[in-house]
């Protein structure tokens, strides 16, 4: 019985993907109302239709090129440029011959291909080199010219020459969203299934440990043992499995429904309103965790939900599957920056069965650690006693800490500093940390109460921060500090350009009179941009570098038509990010920087600006 | 007494949700606006490398065609374009080729196959412009047609044809 449920699941899923990409077509058939049905089914954005890696060996490099099924690149139209300039043998495979009649034979490649090039003298410096490739589809349609970068190394380890993003990633977090935003768009971008499907479960396993989770334990625990106390075991896997299944349907499906909609995601994510909520949600989870209510849902739905299951056979699972659906919406603000990657993925290439298999793997990886408890029949649940009442109110003192940190960057920070200070004293004092101890206290606790008073003393420092205008909870004492040395620290006195929309940046990039341009996008929301200004911005080394670069910045703040454009035209998935043009106005797209990047980084990056063109004289 | 709390809090949160999906789901329907605005901005090279700036087509009725020597599609769908102008140019409609192509490449081709409009040849900046009348795929042949006002009334992909332009240009002309 059940194993056919779960299988009509899956059928329903697979179904539901293949409609929901018809109704993408749709809705760029709304979009464009212009258009002859045979040319614009569904054509893949360049970077799905064509893709290429490098691989060095010493001096020899191997450009593996891939083309999508009903797609072709020319052969003579594939070229390679060495900054600096180098003599090499490019030792191409035989194509096919495609006889057209405007144009004769052509060759062309319709499958994927590598191609050597045998680099004359010996490698002693980083190399770049650009990788241009065109192609067709043959549909009736065809691509602008690709181009790629790599760096080739004396050491022989080729990388693709992106601005590493490297950031430090907490674990879920939602201002870093930007970030792990295009990590996961890449690796969709990559088109490896399995690797897809790898990385998007380990991601799900990942968010399985976050705070976000431990309140589903006691429903799960309610599930398997509440309503009978003897179940066999593989019962009460089926019923986690229900459960983590229930999961996965919201997922997918809210994905789907996301995707489509084309909104950025992420910076819908991250409006006032949406993260007040978030942060909302978890003071509420906190409260059940400090047993101030039970976590279950409202009677009536109970019982009409046992109701259900009692008249439907099977419907135990179906009842079980439905408070799957419903958990995932109570941990949906820790799921924010993998989903909004694969969203933004499916609303960029409609892909949605690759969308959606890619959130299922993640739901699947976040159900893992479920079944292992469903599998164990509740022997792996902690049983009730005084430590768990501890650890339950751990975890409620850190949902609270996560619902702190998500209202941060919209709340003003004397604000945030005062609530840092009571989360810090008020457990602590729970801690017993301003009781006298008894003369023969045990070790345990004479611990505890230090780390009690430690805890007091910080929060005290964040109290006197919140009082004398501190910058930042890290640095509480600056504020006075400040004052106390006379030191007035002017925090971002990079004089920043304000840019509105495209054809502002158009004019402002015109006027340039040859200098470099820096392009910054920036929110009041969005604390890493805020770091970039306290910590980055502010490093005089980073100042004298960029002292001959005109500065701009775009602030999406409101999120308007305008921001969003631009945020599109650049593939900026939310601020921060950086973009650098050179000299000749044309972006420098290794250089791309997105999320937070200390004094040191971005001085790196700076450092890689202005490499020679091939067409300039200035380097 | 937090239970009864809790009931109509969670009728709050179902209508939140609610609230958000509709939300996005109101943003389905709206299409993107595109600009012409970087249209007149832009400065191209022409055939002679002269390079022009294209706010000289403002207040006409333009098509703007981006293709490339290398692009069947494109080369089949020019003489339905030379026809367009040839019938419509009394009637201010202009059509403008940009060629994201090399320029001795679109010389060559253009000996041979000489069209009525102007053609504008600039891989980069052509690129770009391209991108910023809502061609996000780089996709060729791309065609953009801007009535008088610089409104963008009508963007296609892949090869374009007479029934199609004529569809869209008669209801712009005033007659």
């Amino acid at each position: 019985m059940f194993k056919r449920f779960s299988y009509f699941l899956l059928f329903s899923f697979f179904i539901l993907s293949a409609s929901v990409s018809n109704a993408g077509n749709v809705t760029s058939g709304i979009k464009n109302l212009f258009t002859d049905e045979s040319a614009e089914d569904e054509f893949l954005s360049p970077d799905a239709a064509f893709g290429v890696s490098i691989k060095q060996d010493g001096q020899t490099v191997h450009a593996n090129f891939t083309v999508a099924p009903n797609y072709y690149l020319y052969k003579t139209r594939t070229k390679f440029e060495f900054t600096p300039a180098q003599t090499f043998e490019l030792k191409l495979p035989k194509a096919d011959i495609k006889n057209d009649p405007n144009f004769g034979e052509m060759e062309v490649y319709h499958q994927d291909f590598t191609a050597t090039l045998v680099l004359k003298d010996k490698i002693s410096t980083l190399i770049d080199v650009k990788i241009t490739y065109q192609g067709c589809s043959e549909k009736g349609l065809c691509y602008a010219p690709q181009h790629k970068n790599f760096t080739i190394t004396p050491d022989g380890s080729a990388s693709l020459n992106q601005a590493a993003t490297t950031a430090s990633n907490t674990s879920s977090s939602n201002n870093n969203a930007s970030e792990s935003d295009s990590q996961a768009a890449n690796l969709l971008k990559s088109g490896k299934w399995w690797l897809i499907i790898l990385g998007f479960f380990t991601a799900g396993l990942l968010l399985a440990f976050t705070p976000c989770v431990f309140p589903m334990i006691p429903i799960l625990s309610s599930i398997i043992i509440g309503k009978n106390a003897h179940v066999s075991r593989l019962h009460a896997f089926n019923l986690s499995l229900a459960y983590t299944l229930g999961m996965c349907l919201t997922y997918t499906l809210a994905g789907i429904a996301a995707g489509l909609s084309g909104q950025m995601l992420s910076s819908a994510l991250q409006t006032p309103w949406a993260l007040g909520f978030g942060a909302f949600i978890f003071a509420l989870l906190a409260l059940s965790m400090f047993g101030f209510y039970e976590l279950k849902l409202p009677n009536s739905i109970e019982n009409g939900l046992m109701n259900l299951s009692r008249r439907i056979k099977g419907g135990r699972f179906f009842s079980d599957f439905l408070m799957g659906v419903l958990s995932a919406l109570i941990i949906s603000p820790c799921v924010a920056a993998p989903l909004a990657g694969a969203l933004l993925y499916i609303s960029k290439t409609n892909d949605v069965l690759l969308g959606g298999v890619a959130l299922f793997s993640l739901s699947v990886g976040m159900g893992t650690p479920l079944l292992l408890i469903g599998a164990s029949a509740g022997t792996l649940l902690p049983k009730v006693g005084s430590w768990m009442n501890a650890v339950r109110n751990l975890f409620g003192v850190l949902m609270l800490a996560v619902a702190i940190w998500l209202i941060a960057p919209v709340i003003p920070m004397q604000v945030q500093l005062a609530l840092w200070a009571a989360l810090l004293i008020v457990p602590a004092i729970y801690m017993h940390a301003l009781d006298s101890l008894p003369t023969d206290a045990k070790p345990a606790l004479k611990f505890w109460k230090g780390i009690g008073v430690m805890m007091v003393v910080i929060g005290l420092a964040m109290l006197i921060g919140a009082l004398s205008n501190a910058k930042s909870p890290l640095q509480p004492l600056s504020g006075l500090i400040a004052t106390a040395s006379n030191v007035q620290q002017q925090h971002n006195n990079l004089n920043f350009q304000p840019i509105k929309n495209i054809a502002e940046l158009d004019n402002a990039l015109k006027n340039a009179q040859g200098k470099p341009v820096m392009l910054d996008f920036y929110a009041d929301w969005c604390v890493a941009c805020k770091e970039m200004e306290q910590f980055t911005f502010s490093d005089a080394r980073v100042q004298s570098a960029l002292k001959d670069t005109l500065l701009l910045q775009v602030d999406v703040t409101n999120n308007t038509e305008d921001d969003k454009a631009l945020m599109q035209k650049f593939n900026i998935f939310g601020p921060p990010g950086i973009l650098f043009f050179n000299a000749k106005t044309a972006e420098e797209t290794h250089l791309k920087v997105v999320g937070y990047k200390n004094a040191d980084a971005f001085l790196q990056i700076l450092d890689e600006r202005g490499s020679c063109l091939p067409e300039t004289i200035q380097c | 007494m937090l239970a009864k709390i809790l009931k109509p809090l969670s009728f709050i949160l179902l209508i939140v949700a609610i609230a958000l999906a509709l939300r996005f789901f109101s943003e389905l329907s709206a299409s993107s606006k595109l600009s012409s605005a970087p249209l007149y901005a832009t400065n191209l090279p022409d055939t002679s490398g002269k390079v022009q700036n294209l706010g000289q087509y403002q207040h006409k009725i333009i098509v703007v065609n981006f293709w490339a020597t290398w692009c069947p599609p494109c080369k089949e769908e020019m003489p339905e374009l030379i026809a367009l102008q040839q019938s419509f140019k009394n009637n201010n409609v202009i059509v403008l080729g940009i060629a994201l192509d090399e320029p001795a490449l679109v010389a060559d081709y253009l000996k041979t196959n000489p069209v009525n409009y102007p053609i504008f040849v600039s891989e980069t900046a052509g690129s770009l412009l391209g991108e910023q009348l809502g061609n996000d795929k780089g996709v060729l042949p791309y065609t953009v047609i801007i009535n008088a006002d610089g409104k963008v009334v009508n963007t296609h992909f892949g090869r374009i044809n007479k029934a199609i332009l004529e569809a869209a240009i008669k209801p712009l002309i005033s007659p």
